[in-house]
């Protein structure tokens, strides 16, 4: 696997930036397609936000001083691409970000890549009704399984906050759950 | 000794104990809690990954578009410049047929609307990394125009000490 700091130079770089972006995008995909995913919960809107999340990265890749890590780097803009684009919805929409996550969680019925059953849709709802914050922990630890400290990076949150955020959300879907099934 | 041989006096169900092993372990069961799935129920369409690299390519050459390089501020002053007109042009073609327009014709509500509707990717502290303010008055960024009248009703109504001002202004001054 090419070492990040030469993928970064290669990428900077007129001659290899064509190839080395290639690589980048191989990389990155499948990674980036499920944490936008979880966030705008719709295949065609994950699409366009995954693919204006690389075009960003191809656009500014000049300019990346590597100050982070170029993953984490990543990650932080395709969160706030997929959180700008349901924000741009729902303004059009006529509705506020709570409302908006009831209708995408809503719309998951009748979603043909939606491959859950009953108990997925309750997990869906239980994950929808968590603040901001607390729903990017959960989904990028227990789903993505990635560490604290990658989380720390991407989000720009200390451990401490993170971890403490995550037992709240895992302790308040649990209780959703509960409560659904009672 | 033969009184504490004695059976006892309590009795339990006939049965109780060939059941309570299943019935412990029922309650262990639920004692547990819920569990989380695992599995998010999130599908995504066959070969769609295989073919994104394609699409992305079509897409980045579509959008390509050739850069000069400008210094920051002139970014944004001809973003504003183009939103200005992409307003004009769009209430030209819906709203106001044959008419002809000038930046003054756009209404403040127009503008904020544009804003709202549109994503720029600009936070509020990148603009304001950018935005000169030194040559701003306080009267450009409020709705109202701020009267004299109005500053001395305020300073009446907030100020304890009126001289202490007086004095601080007239040192300015010398």
């Amino acid at each position: 696997m090419i070492a990040e700091r030469d993928l970064i130079q290669d990428l900077q770089e007129e001659t290899t930036q064509s190839q080395a972006f290639e690589v980048l995008v191989n990389t990155y995909k499948e990674r980036l397609y499920w944490h936008i995913r979880r966030i705008v919960l719709n295949h065609d809107d994950t699409d366009d936000v995954l693919q204006n999340t690389f075009i960003k990265v191809y656009r500014n890749i000049q300019g990346f001083k590597g100050e982070s890590k170029l993953y984490s780097w990543m990650y932080r803009i395709a969160t706030n691409e997929a959180l700008g684009f349901l924000k741009v919805k729902s303004r059009k929409l006529g509705m506020d970000m709570n409302e908006m996550q009831e209708r995408l969680v809503h719309n998951l019925r009748a979603d043909v890549y939606f491959e859950g059953d009953d108990i997925q849709l309750k997990l869906q709802r239980a994950i929808a009704s968590l603040p901001e914050k607390q729903k990017l922990v959960f989904n990028m630890k227990y789903f993505q399984e990635l560490k604290y400290e990658e989380i720390s990076e991407i989000l720009e949150t200390s451990v401490g906050a993170l971890k403490a955020s995550y037992h709240l959300a895992a302790k308040k879907v649990e209780a959703h759950l509960k409560a659904q099934s009672e | 000794m033969d009184e504490m041989k004695k059976e006892p006096d309590f009795k339990m169900p006939r049965g109780y104990l060939e059941g309570f092993n299943s019935d412990l372990l029922k309650r262990l069961e639920e004692n547990q809690g819920i569990t989380i799935p695992k599995n998010d129920g999130l599908g995504i369409p066959e070969g769609y990954l295989e073919g994104f690299n394609e699409r992305l390519k079509e897409k980045l050459e579509t959008q390509e578009i050739k850069v000069v390089s400008l210094p920051a501020w002139r970014n944004y002053f001809y973003a504003a410049a183009s939103i200005a007109a992409a307003i004009l042009v769009f209430l030209g073609i819906n709203g106001y047929p044959g008419n002809q327009f000038t930046y003054g014709d756009l209404a403040q509500a127009d503008i904020e609307s544009y804003f709202d509707d549109n994503d720029f990717g600009l936070s509020s502290y990148e603009l304001a990394e950018t935005l000169a303010l030194e040559d701003m008055e306080g009267n450009d960024i409020l709705e109202e125009a701020l009267e004299e009248q109005n500053i001395m009703e305020y300073l009446d109504d907030n100020l304890d000490d009126f001289e202490e001002l007086n004095m601080t202004i007239d040192e300015d001054e010398q």
